[in-house]
């Protein structure tokens, strides 16, 4: 017997490789094992049972949809009666049944017990929807059908609809919310095989409507959509017959592997630059976005029939304008097509209420807009208010990928941007995107809006964000063309921009953008980030912060669209590194180049040549630029250094003997560059000179010419509410001069100063703990010594001073207070140039620091 | 049968490739890793705020090679992932003990 039935289906095989129709084959295949049941139970002559048994087909196997590998689900009910006889029926139906190496899903229960185990397992509850009598008792059978639609669903509706729902929910949580992955699940995934079932149930539980052609008449569907989705169901139900004698198994997800393959056993050919996979590919997207979107609009549907939607939404039903309206948690449009023929522009303004409120759209309105998209003509596409109302859109939308994915599907995007067609669902064959082209694209917006708000700090040197918004909707637009994308991409946007009314410079802006978006990621992976000409080179290709910000943001964005294997922590941190690399050539705004990769000789020989030029055709010099450090050359801009230099030749006798402080004004804080002759204990002396003149220094960036001049830039507070001109900064030099030429004590002065406040500022800053951090670890080249105290004037006097005894040379200094603490962070090297490594040394200047915060306090 | 591990920079994969491949070497398991040694991570002062780099992303390449090779192999990656500034990587030399190949079964000589 068993014999027969391999032949059966071997012939069955041999039938679909000939081209047989996937319904005829599961029908057929149905059919053979059917038969195979019926006679195994026939033969074993079982006596006593007459009545009292009946087998029954659950599941897929129950729908006489039975592919080639699939579980054959199979219920053995039985009357109570006779139970002893019922091990000797299992054994004569399920034995052969296993010998034939299909899966095979069994019960043996009574009608009783199929009803607690329908409560309990809800895959078991579904499975008896498509129950379907095989063998044996009618009787039996009808008497579980009615407890069945007794229990769960002759008044449990809403409960099954709502199990149904957070079901589908659970899977597309589980195999991808998309119907546009690399390998989807054409089983589980959305717009498979279980989207057309739970809209099948849902509509026999709800409605009492048992297929297609009823759900059509119900008037659910219009003809056309029947149709169509009837196609998509027909492929589905062929791809999965596919799948199944290709892997020999019971595989419903379309690996990458076999892509290729089946594409070429469907008789897809490459043509016109496409090849024919991801022709075959778009075909399937197509089939799956059909089912998900038909099921969608089905499910919204009950939703309403039942009185379930709205429910829980915080939004209150409004007229938003005319024409367009909330009602219970949907966008509706209710403008007729006259009106929208007159005003076009209402297609847009739907979208923008949905933008605003995050709701999603009615699914009538879905389907009404959709036939309106021929409406949107040139002339709404030029218009300046389109374009604002669309920039509204990306920017602003509350959520964004439900706005954009409505807006693909409705059709609209692509009557917006009419290049759009050229990407919609193009397959792209590799490992790296999981997305077809025009979804990956509109995640890339979703990733940008996410950004945005996260990454402050990158976000506020863009100076075009809708630029660099359409520049992520539009940044692949170039595929498919045959030729390099981003090139072709370029081209295309300097249109689209024109349209979006983007002045020129926005335009080019947006071309660049999008002919260079691969351009940090190729290059951050594959180039030394500590090469400075590479890194040089960047900067000259990229040209301004602005630019730089914004290919940083669309390249993460785009990454991160792509897929798993695009983006990671490795991948962002070089990325990263080297849009901070870039930065400081780029950004020389008022702190000038800092800490550009402290230890790399070109980029000093590179900024020590922009300083040559700037000092070009300026006279004689007092200094050789030749003999600058090149610690120093990295921590200002080359304009900044050619000033100091200029200072330094104009004023050389003062700054020989005594000293020259330059006021400049910044935004909060002034910078005073001071220039002097090196001497022990400087720094304690410029701190001195400025708490005595109510200034609080907030930065110190401290350096020695070869020559021995001194270059200081301090960035300072003003304590006591005088303005830049009203500082008399004459008087101020003066007190400087006469400090380092040890004229003026300042320890006392500032004791005398300070000593009418010092007792009730101490007690008002309460007891903050001062602590001293010696760190050799966080810098190759410097000791830091990090020192929390309480902020109290002249505290950094004191600090200082205590350095300077002990022979120390600061570097460079950060100063910053945070509620009523001072933390200083001081780089410094001992006398002898060296870092600070002996541990009795180390012990010994965290004691003279410490003791002289302290002692400052008293 | 020796492995051999080297962490380099990132940028020096495919250079380590070539070289490896004009060699004859044309199987390696590449992953992307982070860490530091004497490099040590950095801090980026940038524009008053800090990004601290505490790992550098550098990419391991596993080899497994019989002894006789190993020296002309390491001498290889050397060469070819060589900068000459710090953070250039580092090659480990390990014995194995045994190699299967997981679809005939064979072993160690014949399984690389």
């Amino acid at each position: 017997m068993i014999s027969v039935f391999r032949a059966e289906r071997k012939a069955l095989e041999d039938s679909w490789a000939k081209g047989s129709v996937g319904g005829d084959l599961l029908l057929d295949h149905c059919r053979i094992v059917d038969k195979y049941i019926i006679d195994s139970y026939e033969q074993s002559e079982i006596e006593g049972c007459d009545g009292r048994i009946a087998l029954v087909a659950l599941g897929g196997y129950g729908r006489k949809e039975l592919f080639p590998f699939s579980d054959v689900d199979l219920m053995i009910l039985y009357h109570p009666k006779v139970k002893k006889h019922i091990t000797k029926v299992t054994d004569a139906v399920l034995y052969p049944l296993w010998d034939t190496g299909l899966e095979v899903g069994h019960g043996v229960r009574t009608v009783a017990e199929s009803i607690s185990h329908a409560r309990e397992d809800y895959f078991f509850l579904v499975a008896l929807l498509d129950a379907r009598l095989l063998h044996g008792s009618q009787d039996l059978f009808d008497e579980l059908i009615k407890a069945y639609r007794k229990k769960f669903v002759d008044g449990h509706r809403e409960g099954f609809v709502e199990k149904m729902k957070s079901h589908r929910q659970s899977r597309r949580e589980r195999f991808g919310s998309h119907s546009f992955l690399l390998e989807p699940h054409i089983k589980e995934g959305r717009g498979g095989m279980r989207d057309i079932q739970a809209m099948m149930w849902t509509a026999r539980v709800v409605f009492g409507l048992n297929t297609l052609d009823d759900i059509q008449g119900a008037g659910l569907l219009l003809e056309e959509e029947r149709n169509e989705f009837l196609d998509a169901m027909n492929t589905l139900i062929r791809l999965r017959c596919h799948l199944h004698f290709v892997s020999k198994r019971k595989n419903d997800q379309l690996y990458f592997e076999q892509q290729e393959e089946v594409a070429e056993a469907f008789e897809y050919r490459t043509s016109g630059g496409v090849r024919g996979v991801e022709r075959f590919m778009r075909d399937v997207y197509n089939v799956l976005q059909t089912i998900s979107v038909t099921s969608d609009l089905f499910f919204d549907h009950v939703d309403e029939v039942l009185g379930l939607a709205g429910k829980g939404k915080l939004i209150a039903d409004k007229v938003v304008e005319n024409g367009i309206e909330i009602r219970t948690g949907r966008v509706h449009l209710t403008a007729s097509r006259s009106q929208i023929l007159a005003k076009p522009q209402t297609l847009i303004r739907v979208f923008l209420a949905m933008a605003r409120t995050g709701l999603p759209m009615h699914y009538r309105t879905r389907k009404s807009i959709s036939g309106c998209v021929a409406l949107i003509t040139d002339k709404e596409r030029t218009s300046p208010r389109f374009a604002k109302s669309f920039f509204t859109l990306l920017l602003e939308a509350k959520d964004i990928a439900l706005l954009l994915e409505t807006m693909l599907e409705t059709g609209v995007l692509t009557a917006c941007v009419p290049e759009f067609s050229k990407i919609a669902t193009l397959a792209q064959h590799d490992l790296y995107h999981i997305y077809t082209v025009d979804r990956h694209s509109l995640q890339a917006v979703a990733e940008l809006h996410a950004l945005v708000e996260n990454w402050a700090r990158v976000v506020r040197n863009v100076k075009d964000i809708k630029v660099l918004y359409l520049a992520a909707l539009l940044h692949d637009i170039g595929k498919g063309s045959g030729r390099d994308h981003s090139l072709e991409g370029a081209e295309l946007a300097g249109e689209i921009g024109k349209r979006f009314c983007l002045n020129k410079k926005e335009c080019s802006t947006l071309q660049f953008l999008i002919r260079y978006h691969l351009f940090i990621p190729e290059n951050a992976l594959r180039r030394d980030l500590n090469d400075a000409v590479f890194i040089k080179r960047c900067a000259e290709t990229i040209g301004d912060m602005n630019r730089l910000s914004m290919l940083y943001l669309l390249s993460v964005a785009d990454s991160k669209a792509t897929g798993p294997s695009a983006w990671s922590e490795w991948k962002a941190t070089l990325m990263e590194d080297l849009y901070l690399k870039v930065s400081p050539y780029l950004d020389q705004g008022r702190h000038g180049v800092q800490d550009v990769a402290a230890h790399e000789e070109q980029g000093v020989e590179w900024l020590r040549e922009q300083i040559r030029v700037q000092l070009k055709g300026k006279g004689e010099l007092k200094i050789d630029p030749e003999t600058l450090s090149p610690d120093y050359i990295l921590s200002f801009s080359p304009e900044a250094i050619a000033g100091h230099v200029l200072t330094q030749r104009d004023n050389f006798q003062r700054i020989r003997q005594k000293s020259l402080i330059v006021a400049s004004r910044a935004d909060e804080t002034w910078s005073l560059l001071i220039m002097t002759t090196d001497r022990s204990g400087l720094l304690a002396k410029i701190c001195g000179v400025m708490a005595l003149n109510n200034l609080s220094v907030v930065k110190a960036q401290i350096f020695t010419w070869g020559d021995g001049t001194v270059v200081d830039v301090i960035d300072v507070q003003s304590t006591n509410g005088l303005s830049f001109a009203e500082k008399d900064w004459a008087a101020l030099n003066n007190q400087l001069d006469l400090a380092i030429e040890h004229r003026m004590g300042l320890s006392h002065r500032l004791y005398s100063k300070l000593s009418s406040t010092y007792g009730r500022r101490a007690q008002m800053v309460g007891d903050v703990a001062s602590k001293i951090v010696v760190d050799n670890e966080s810098s190759d080249n410097y000791s830091i010594i990090e020192v929390y105290a309480a902020d109290l004037p002249a505290q950094l006097y004191h600090i200082t001073q205590a350095m300077a005894d002990f022979g120390l040379n600061i570097h460079k200094a950060y100063i910053a207070t945070e509620v009523e603490q001072l933390i200083d962070v001081f780089y410094v090297l001992d006398s002898r140039g060296h870092k600070l490594t002996d541990k009795e040394f180390i012990k010994e200047v965290t004691g003279g620091v410490l003791h002289s915060i302290s002692h400052s306090a008293k | 049968m020796k492995k051999i591990e080297a962490i380099i920079k990132p940028f020096k994969l495919d250079d380590v490739k070539d070289a490896l491949n004009s060699i004859g070497i044309t199987g390696m398991t590449v992953s992307e890793v982070k860490g530091y040694g004497r490099q040590k991570g950095h801090t980026e002062i940038y524009r008053g705020a800090e990004y601290i780099v505490d790992f550098i992303p550098k990419v391991k390449i596993e080899i497994i090679v019989a002894a006789d090779q190993v020296d002309k192999l390491v001498d290889t990656i050397r060469v070819a992932a060589n900068t000459g500034k710090i953070g250039d990587g580092k090659i480990f030399v390990l014995p194995v003990e045994r190699v299967v190949r997981v679809r005939t079964g064979e072993e160690d000589r014949d399984a690389v």
